[in-house]
């Protein structure tokens, strides 16, 4: 049971994407469909889309942080000396995380602000506003958790790196 | 003062290696930090959803995913097979080939680094066994690729139409005539290079009937343009409709037509999606609010004003840019560079009576530039993954290729009819 729920957690991102990016195809398609065949213009279709959107571009970048593939600037490397690179990059996911913070929780602020003092609601789904921006929270902190995983492993492989190479020096 | 808190502060966090999104965020938040009177920290805060809240926009991931399932779905191999019968027989026919086909998928995809996988795949290893260095053949198909992004559609105009506001649609249709110019430059360093080395076209003859075979068979994938492009300029639908389309019609035809595409595949390829969009457009996020507060601080104004002391010539100005531009691009993903400059540089050449249109095509021929030229080249990267040819000695071979891209990039930037001739005579 736990193991399956860390398989769930771990590939989080995946399995709503999959969903998000599959369900907006299917909106849109859907309002193509119904405009042009049956001659009645969907009204919801393409704010649902792009709430859906804002769900996919956040997760993508949480899944993005999980994999190591968020866009740098890695000729700035070069500046330093090899061995102190992985820590200048360390130093980059440690800022990287403190604006995660602060935008989970700048968000977070604005989300109440626009839900109990003054609601706003959307124009075409008429639904509260705060729960399309839930999408911004909620994925930076995900991001938080796998930028935390990272820098976890991160310290562990480089103990674990250091104290094999230990065992190696005692074997000659 | 401003201009260089912001951004000073965004290549200081660039150095400490922070991914490009987060250090315009960082660079914002500094100076939010430090002016709280001009802009209010809860202005970041909404524009990370008010910038993605965009429709058009979202012509991106569709346009990535339709690609990812015609890669997938045997539409390559036929527009190669199109292309070999047409140019096939000719001497260094298969370096024609590899361009023509670039160009073909150019036309069904919007991105750079996918042509390059999906023609490279097949036509490096059919070069190679013809007799054509791999190094050659990987350069060219590298340097090719990118006109998958110059020819429509095009996932870097969809990004330069939604930050400054031009019309995706005319920019689609600008790109036909650069298109055909960087594809003819890279065909002539071709068959210069190939004559050179004695390489040879296949054996088989030109005939019209086997042009008509594969022309037949191609002809699915061959519906992919006139269906986008057809439904954007009939008023069919807007280009995100039109890259549903394409996904769901790349869907279809790969499922059930050529049947090389299985459902399982199709999970992978929209992760894969989703993680391409999560990359580039969190940088849409923060990037909007970098220019909204340039804006307040006047800071393209102080740039033309900067620029116009340098020279009063359109010509030299825009020279001045595009080696900028150059540069940037071997240092930064395009992309990116695309959402942070497009917006300023368009309000600096525009005072000089630039066309937004001819201006995205400078800025895309840039990037199609950028792809190619180390340390950032995606289009490199791609194909040193297809052949193992190490990354320097490619860069190396690539460098006449990337010379004739240049010359291109001059024709184009001096004579805006190349680009504008086809949104004009369609009167859009």
């Amino acid at each position: 049971m736990l193991r399956l729920l860390k398989r769930i957690f771990d590939n989080l991102e995946e399995y709503l994407l999959v969903f998000a990016l599959g369900s907006m195809v299917v909106y849109i398609f859907m309002q193509i469909l119904f405009r042009y065949i049956f001659n009645l213009p969907l009204a919801w279709s393409e704010e649902l889309a792009r709430f859906t959107f804002v769900w996919l571009i956040y997760l993508g970048a949480s899944l993005a942080v999980k994999r190591k593939r968020h866009l740098r600037v890695d000729a700035a490397l070069l500046l330093y000396p090899k061995v102190i690179r992985p820590y200048v990059t360390l130093l980059g996911d440690l800022l990287f995380l403190f604006f995660a913070i602060v935008i989970a929780k700048e968000t977070a602020t604005l989300i109440h602000a626009i839900t109990f003092v003054r609601p706003q609601v959307s124009p075409a789904m008429q639904i509260p506003m705060g729960l399309a921006y839930l999408a911004v929270p909620i994925s930076f902190g995900l991001m938080i958790i796998r930028i935390v995983q990272n820098i976890v492993s991160f310290f562990r492989s480089n103990t674990i790196n250091k104290s094999s190479a230990s065992v190696n020096v005692i074997q000659k | 003062m401003s201009a260089a808190l912001l951004l000073g502060g965004f290549a200081f966090f660039l150095i400490l290696h922070v991914p490009i999104g987060i250090a315009i965020g960082l660079a914002v938040l500094v100076f939010m930090t430090l002016n709280p009177d001009v802009v209010p920290l809860r202005f970041l805060a909404q524009g990370m959803f008010s910038s993605v809240d965009s429709f058009p926009l979202m012509a991106v991931p569709f346009f990535i995913l339709a690609g990812s399932l015609m890669e997938g779905g045997g539409l390559s191999r036929r527009l190669i097979r199109l292309a070999s019968s047409i140019v096939g027989s000719t001497p260094g026919g298969f370096a024609s080939v590899t361009v023509l086909a670039c160009m073909f998928f150019g036309a069904i995809s919007g991105s750079s680094p996918a042509t390059v996988a999906a023609i490279g795949s097949i036509m490096i290893p059919a070069m190679v066994k013809q007799g054509y260095d791999i190094k050659f053949s990987t350069a060219l198909t590298a340097c090719a690729g990118g006109l998958g992004v110059i020819i429509p559609p095009s996932i870097p105009m969809v990004i330069y139409g939604v930050a400054t506001g031009a019309s995706i649609g005319k920019l689609f249709m600008g790109g036909f005539g650069p298109g055909l110019v960087a594809g003819g430059a890279l065909i002539l360093v071709a068959l210069y290079y190939s004559h050179k080395f004695g390489y040879k076209g296949s054996d088989e003859k030109f005939n019209m009937r086997n042009v008509i075979t594969a022309l037949n068979e191609a002809k699915w994938a061959l519906f992919v343009p006139i269906i986008i492009l057809g439904g954007i300029y009939g008023g069919v639908f807007t280009p995100t409709e039109a890259a549903v389309v394409a996904v769901v019609y790349g869907l279809l035809v790969g499922l059930y037509v050529y049947r090389e595409l299985q459902w399982k595949d199709v999970p992978q390829c929209l992760i894969n999606t989703a993680l391409m969009t999560g990359t580039v457009l969190i940088i849409v996020g923060t990037a909007t609010t970098l220019g909204r507060i340039m804006t307040i601080e006047q800071i393209p104004n102080m740039i033309v004003q900067w620029l116009l002391s340098i020279s009063q010539s359109k010509f030299i100005i825009l020279v001045i840019i595009n080696v900028f531009l150059l540069f940037v691009g071997m240092v930064m993903e395009t992309l990116a560079a695309i959402l942070i400059l497009g917006p300023l540089l368009l309000k600096v050449v525009m005072q000089l009576g630039v066309d937004p249109v001819h201006f995205g095509l400078i800025m895309v021929l840039n990037l199609a530039i950028g792809f190619v030229t180390p340390p950032v080249g995606v289009n490199l990267f791609v194909a040193c993954g297809i052949t193992q040819v190490d990354f320097m000695s490619l860069s190396r071979n690539a460098l006449p290729f990337v010379t004739a891209l240049i010359l291109a990039l001059l024709v184009v930037t001096f004579i805006p009819a190349i680009t504008l001739w086809l949104p004009k005579l369609l009167g859009i």
